[in-house]
């Protein structure tokens, strides 16, 4: 083992949420660890026999309220440090297929067993996996602290920089899906391991009677990580499906200029390249699910 | 031993155990060090070889990826456990059979992912095995053998069982 340069870590196993909520407002500078996978890589050290943790852990893998899954008639409430492997064990039929194909599209099934639905949401670098999803279906994010509670949804939790906004104490505790039934649901990721250029789209449609009711959509992986744009959203209601090739290729302009801040670079362009081929496969799944529904 | 240590209890290949340790040692350290379980070995130390699979509460995880802090009260299997139940032999012998394994760097993390499967499935199928090997990695390429290797054991114990039934 490697003695030198190897600091005190102080770890605390909190049981219930109060507990754990009083313990960050008292030790702010915490590393909040459920899962762990993503930490695990950024506390690494070259010896590889100890994880080079901050001071201060607090491990949310005992605490009763955030492992656990709760079903209303509307709602699945899913604790944010419940992993991902039980939240697939609910299977297609109980979680929105929109979500239940990125969710089991991450890493390895071992790895799985271990990350956190929390933790996909607040890690950066995972941008293109749940986020989109639960951004299409409405999902709802409560946030604690020891004192109050507030709801947030997946947009405004992020900043520009796609960084959460947690206020000082609060820990995200919960996330709501709404139980909705879509006539099409779509997830599709494309892109190497290299995680800067992996880009994402989700999408969700009702469309009764020949025309769209609602349709949603949201990129993740690019510039803005988790990209809605309700004008295209908006111009799309009401059409008639499946949806002409003039409105798609007016929308792919849109979406074109929508897209003018992505870097002028290789990247950037390859971004914007494929966030378009994206869309226009999505609008042609789109119509032939609603020409199978007619 | 270095910085502070913090005292755990858990359950290694269904003894009690207990170990004095610094919060951030990783589990794959533990095993093999501190238990001498060589059979977890340590390819990545990123969570994607799978080479140092274990059973932690019945559910494969990564070694590699474990700190000490998140043991507490667990109960751990790793391969030496594994090839201890009896309901393992018979896979055992397939692979034998079949020969499924070249260099074997990886057979161990393998066949924690497989009892792992077959501990909530009892006869997989082909593509039910191939994903539960979707996390390891063998760069001999023994996927087909291992896959056959678990069909093959899945048969014989369905024909042993049709032979006992028709018996009684």
């Amino acid at each position: 083992m490697e003695e030198s340069g190897v600091k005190e870590v102080r770890v605390f196993r909190p049981k219930s949420l109060g507990g754990t909520l009083r313990l960050y407002t008292r030790n702010p500078d915490s590393l909040l660890y459920a899962g762990g996978t993503e930490i695990i890589r950024r506390v690494q050290r070259g010896s590889r026999r100890l994880f080079a943790f901050p001071p201060k852990v607090i491990y949310l893998g005992n605490v009763q309220e955030l492992n656990r899954i709760s079903r209303s008639q509307r709602y699945l409430d899913i604790g944010s440090a419940l992993d991902l492997s039980r939240i697939l064990k609910l299977g297609r039929n109980v979680l929105p297929p929109v979500l239940f194909e990125p969710l089991s599209g991450i890493a390895t099934p071992a790895v799985r067993n271990l990350a956190t639905l929390g933790g996909n949401i607040c890690v950066r670098s995972c941008r293109g996996d749940s986020l989109p999803a639960l951004s299409v279906i409405g999902a709802q994010l409560e946030l604690r602290t020891a004192g109050s509670t507030r709801w947030t949804t997946v947009g405004s939790f992020l900043n520009q920089r796609g960084r959460p906004e947690l206020r000082p104490g609060e820990i995200l505790t919960r996330i709501r899906i709404p139980l909705e039934e879509w006539d099409f649901a779509l997830f599709r990721k494309v892109g190497g391991r290299q995680r800067r250029n992996t880009l994402s789209l989700a999408g969700v449609a009702r469309f009764p009677k020949g025309r769209l009711e609602v349709l949603h959509f949201c990129f993740g992986g690019l510039k803005t990580p988790v990209l809605r744009l309700p004008g295209l959203e908006s111009r799309l209601k009401n059409a008639s499906v499946p949806v002409s090739t003039k409105l798609i290729d007016s929308l792919l302009a849109d979406l074109d200029a929508a897209l003018e801040e992505e870097d002028d670079t290789m990247e950037g362009r390859y971004r914007k390249a494929t966030a378009a081929r994206l869309f226009r496969w999505f609008m042609e799944k789109v119509n032939s699910r609603s020409l199978e529904l007619l | 031993m270095p910085g502070n240590v913090i005292k755990l209890r858990f359950t290694l290949n269904e003894k009690p155990v207990v170990l004095q340790c610094h919060p951030g040692t990783r589990l794959l350290d533990i095993l093999r060090y501190d238990f001498d379980l060589k059979g977890t070995r340590e390819g990545c130390s990123q969570g994607e070889c799978g080479a140092c699979l274990v059973l932690m509460n019945g559910l494969a995880v990564n070694a590699c990826l474990i700190p000490a802090f998140a043991l507490a009260d667990s109960e751990i299997l790793t391969i030496e456990g594994i090839l201890s139940l009896k309901s393992f032999a018979d896979i055992r012998k397939s692979f034998a059979d079949i020969q499924a394994y070249r260099c074997g760097f990886c057979s161990s993390g393998m066949q924690v992912a497989l009892a792992a499967l077959l501990l909530t499935n009892r006869e997989p199928n082909a593509e039910q095995i191939r994903q539960a090997l979707s996390g390891n990695l063998c760069a001999c390429g023994s996927y087909n053998g291992v896959v056959e290797a678990v069909l093959q054991s899945s048969s014989r114990k369905r024909r042993y069982g049709r032979k006992r039934s028709q018996r009684s």
